[in-house]
């Protein structure tokens, strides 16, 4: 199981590689001036792509038998999968909140699945703490602070 | 004489002192939390220190990392699970030492032989800086290109189980940090059309993403979510269980001075750090034992050894940050990130334009030390008792959410929240198929520096590549880059037979 990981990731990083060689010829202008420019970048997008090949063909050809301590590349559960899915969809829920309606109200609407997630229950650390957590977050950075937040897109509190 | 002035400048501004303190009091707390290490507090901490003065800033950082790795030895003796990865040695006699009752006694060995080694990396930070630097002055673009390369290539094959995915996190870094403008002609690259990546990526949000937000994800992966606090073991009521007795400090002092010199030559070393030191001074110490049988069921000698070497590598580490410009490990590249934003040219030529600074803030290292130490030796079991009392369940919450506001306090930028969570996905990833954050995040900090000795060393030379093969010292530097590579694979093959 650990050696498709390998072979999957190192074909995606070979393709990073060639997706970036790509872009370093989208440059127009004199020989010299894109070779300076694009020499760094053309290297190391050649070296990944030769990287990610070469990790992808040695786990295919290695006779090892996978670890049985070897767990951080094991399948997770699906309710796991489902929860770590949900934690980074609130993190990019999070900043499109806070662009609509700012901070405090983002917070507070994103922090009580969060709590939720991490396996908080009880009707005080559901409600009561998010709202404290974001309360305090935003007295310390905006008030104390003087963090700049900008006008949200549809309503804020400040 | 510079250091007396650096003590005057320190003693002489009740900020400075408070955020020694506060930088002790801050670091032991994130080490000993399981999981949420000094690195990711120095990383969310960064953009609170744009506002203070750059003394001030880098004093709570620096005293933060030192009072960090002794941290993780809490939670290592008093939970079996260490806070930090430079603690996981401790772990292996700190923790059925405890089990015996003996808490008092396994904190103590820990604080005195994490502030011993600390004392001694930072003696030898203090006083060899200067006279390396004297030599490093005298480099070109060659060299510096040299000394980025070769950090590349032993960060890479070094940090981490697997050399190869060493080197693509390295690769990988490099290629994140040269998305933008051409930092001399000003052309967009690797930009994709997008004017959001015309400004590349920003180091806070990345270092937010890649150690904390990733370290959240991996919590709930470890079933955070169930059960509340930690179990604490028994304590014994017998002062002798308490206390260490002349015998075990007379046992542990060779142990803990012997160490400390392995911490200090591994923290030189870039790339390396404090989690590979542990390790290598515990089966170093082991070997040497006695009675070596004692090791892993409490013996004290068990703690001294991996506590000091951990804590020796604070200070070597800074020195080829200083005297360089390459950071020697994840804590010092965070700083170097702190020096740059705070308008300070970091390399050799720092011990002349910035001397007062930098032996202000060696002289705050020593301070640090101190505090922790007196903390930790009086305070340590109750830190402790704290830290079992509050669940995690709550705390990590609060961190996912403090991360966001950390990153937008950088810029105010929405976007750079979209880049944290972007590549706390990446970094979580990159922890699950044992690909290697802190190589990323190093080498995203050094590629810039890289590409410039770079193109600096071709428009010097009159024959292309061939300037790098002209000089001795940069033949000296990639020699040692290789043969730190083939001592790895000599290391990696030797293990695979023994498997098979």
């Amino acid at each position: 199981m650990k050696g498709k990981y390998d072979i999957f990731s190192g074909l995606v990083i070979a393709v990073i590689g060639i997706v970036f060689m790509w872009q370093t010829y989208l440059l127009e202008g004199s020989i010299d001036e894109v070779m300076e420019v694009m020499l760094l970048p053309r290297i190391i997008s050649i070296m990944l792509l030769c990287f990610g090949l070469l990790l992808s063909v040695k786990t295919l050809l290695s006779k090892e038998k996978p670890s049985s301590s070897a767990t951080s590349a094991s399948p997770m559960s699906p309710q796991l999968l489902c929860r770590l899915g949900l934690l980074a969809t609130m993190g990019f829920a999070y900043t499109l909140f806070f662009w609509l309606f700012g901070y405090l109200i983002a917070t507070i609407i994103v922090a009580i699945p969060v709590f939720y997630i991490f396996g908080n229950r009880g009707w005080f650390t559901l409600l009561v703490l998010p709202i404290l957590a974001a309360i305090i977050i935003h007295l310390v950075f905006f008030k104390t602070m003087g963090l700049y937040q900008a006008p949200a897109a549809i309503f804020s509190f400040f | 004489m510079e250091l007396l002035q650096g003590f005057i400048t320190v003693l002489s501004d009740p900020y400075a002192i408070l955020f020694v303190l506060l930088g002790a009091w801050v670091g032991i707390i994130a080490g000993a939390l399981p999981g949420l290490t000094a690195a990711a507090a120095i990383a969310m901490l960064v953009p609170v220190t744009y506002y203070l003065e750059p003394l001030w800033a880098l004093i709570f950082l620096y005293v933060i990392g030192k009072s960090g790795r002794f941290g993780g030895s809490i939670s290592a003796i008093l939970f079996n699970t260490p806070g930090t990865a430079s603690a996981a040695a401790t772990q292996l006699d700190g923790h059925p030492l405890a089990r015996q009752g003996k808490v008092g006694k396994a904190m103590k060995v820990s604080t005195i032989a994490s502030a011993t080694g600390d004392m001694i990396g930072e003696l030898i930070l203090i006083f060899g800086a200067i006279h390396i630097a004297q030599y490093t002055s005298k480099m070109g673009p060659p060299e510096y290109f040299a000394v980025y390369s070769m950090a590349f290539i032993v960060i890479g094959s070094v940090i981490g189980k697997s050399i190869l995915k060493g080197l693509l996190s390295t690769l990988f870094g490099i290629l994140m940090a040269l998305i933008g403008l051409d930092p001399i002609t000003g052309d967009e690259r690797l930009t994709f059309g997008t004017f959001a990546l015309s400004d590349g990526f920003s180091l806070v949000p990345l270092l937010i993403g890649v150690f904390v937000l990733s370290e959240v994800f991996s919590r709930i992966e470890e079933g955070i979510t169930a059960g509340a606090g930690q179990k604490l073991s028994a304590e014994s009521k017998r002062p002798e269980d308490n206390q260490l007795t002349w015998d075990e400090y007379r046992l542990c002092l060779p142990v803990i001075l012997r160490s400390s010199l392995i911490g200090s030559v591994i923290g030189m070393l870039p790339g390396l750090g404090s989690a590979v030191s542990c390790f290598v001074a515990y089966g170093e110490e082991k070997r040497r034992a006695k009675r070596p049988e004692k090791w892993g069921k409490g013996a004290v000698e068990g703690i001294a050894a991996p506590e000091s070497a951990n804590n020796a590598v604070s200070g070597p580490s800074m020195i080829p940050l200083l005297t360089l410009g390459v950071p020697g490990s994840t804590i010092a590249a965070m700083l170097m990130g702190v020096f740059l934003i705070h308008g300070i040219q970091i390399g050799p030529n720092i011990f002349v334009s910035s001397s007062d600074l930098i032996y202000a803030l060696f002289a705050s290292g020593i301070l640090g030390i101190l505090t922790y130490a007196v903390t930790g030796y009086y305070g340590a079991a109750v830190i402790g008792k704290f830290i079992a009392a509050v669940p995690l369940r709550l705390i990590y919450p609060v961190i996912f959410l403090l991360g966001f506001i950390a990153t937008y306090s950088v810029r105010s930028s929405l976007y750079d929240m979209y880049v944290m969570c972007a590549f706390g996905v990446i970094g979580y990833l990159m922890r699950k198929l044992e690909f290697s954050p802190p190589a990323f995040i190093i080498s995203f900090i050094l590629a810039r520096g890289a590409e410039e000795s770079l193109r600096q060393s071709l428009l010097l030379s009159e024959n292309g590549a061939l300037i790098f093969l002209e000089r001795p010292i940069v033949l000296l530097f990639f020699g040692i880059a290789f043969t730190v590579v083939a001592l790895r694979l000599r290391t990696v093959f030797k293990s695979k037979k023994i498997n098979t």
